[in-house]
């Protein structure tokens, strides 16, 4: 569990410099190269190791903090988005900001209630 | 002694089943109007309202059954529903955030052929970034928690 976590560190520390390097150099190929690249050897070390990489613990734990998490962003995204859109006439630059939190509040309802859907289908119903 | 019982039935009606749904109605009502009218005081009411009606429903979360008697539609969560609950809101959570670094990099990375989306693409890196800090704050609580 230990290395997977060095290695996980190592990985998100490459990508986000390569990330950064590459808008800064205003290019999109070494950003979407180094996000790929660092997602393979992410899961080819998680497929090739004996290591317990999660308990049921940490999973459990992971679970609950992701539901809070959400809740709590859709709240936020919402209601800061709205306050934007409001403000249009006063601040009518954050409107764009406003309108992309606002659909961002959207796509995660949407996805998830198609989730919700699909364990709701594979746990019972 | 009368008129604390007539201050207590005053007060029982905002903690009834019909009152709040009359509220939730009328906030969402000012959230419509404030947005329309591009009136930030409407929704700053609105937002005082939301607050009010949480932690009334806050107070009595072990028992909205009882609040909303007589609606069918009130989910009690159990332990099935609570587990599909959290499973799609880590997978709902990990593909928003995910799908909003790559979009926000690529309308950066994109800002001379595109700069009229400069700001959506910094509101998702901030919003990403936003979500990472809830979710790592949740975690340090559940870990402490459990």
């Amino acid at each position: 569990m230990e290395n997977y976590r060095i290695i996980r560190t190592i990985i998100a520390l490459f990508v986000g410099i390569i990330v950064a390097l590459s808008v800064i150099q205003e290019s999109i190929v070494p950003a979407i190269l180094a996000i790929v690249i660092g997602a393979m050897i992410s899961y080819i070390y998680k497929k090739k190791t004996n290591e317990t990489l999660e308990d049921e613990r940490i999973v459990k734990i992971s679970e609950k903090a992701s539901r809070i998490a959400m809740v709590l962003f859709s709240i936020s995204i919402a209601i800061i988005g709205l306050v934007f859109i409001t403000l249009r006439n006063e601040y009518p630059d954050f409107t764009q900001a406003g309108f992309t939190l606002s659909y961002s509040a959207v796509a995660l309802l949407a996805l998830y209630y198609i989730f919700y859907g699909y364990y709701n289908k594979k746990y019972g119903y | 002694m009368e008129r604390s019982g007539l201050i207590m039935k005053i007060l029982s009606v905002f903690e009834s089943g019909l009152f709040i749904k009359i509220l939730s109605v009328f906030i969402s009502g000012l959230w419509i109007a404030g947005l329309l009218l591009a009136n930030i005081y409407i929704i700053i009411i609105a937002i005082v309202l939301l607050i009010a009606l949480s932690s009334v429903l806050y107070i009595h979360r072990d028992n909205l059954e009882e609040l909303f008697q007589g609606n069918s539609n009130i989910i009690v969560e159990d332990e099935r529903t609570q587990l599909i609950n959290e499973k799609a809101a880590t997978m709902t959570l990990g593909i928003l955030i995910a799908v909003a670094i790559y979009i926000g990099i690529i309308i950066i990375a994109l800002r001379n052929n595109y700069p009229q989306f400069l700001l959506a693409g910094y509101t998702l890196l901030l919003a990403a970034l936003f979500c990472f800090i809830l979710y790592f704050a949740s975690r340090a609580y559940y870990s402490r928690k459990y």
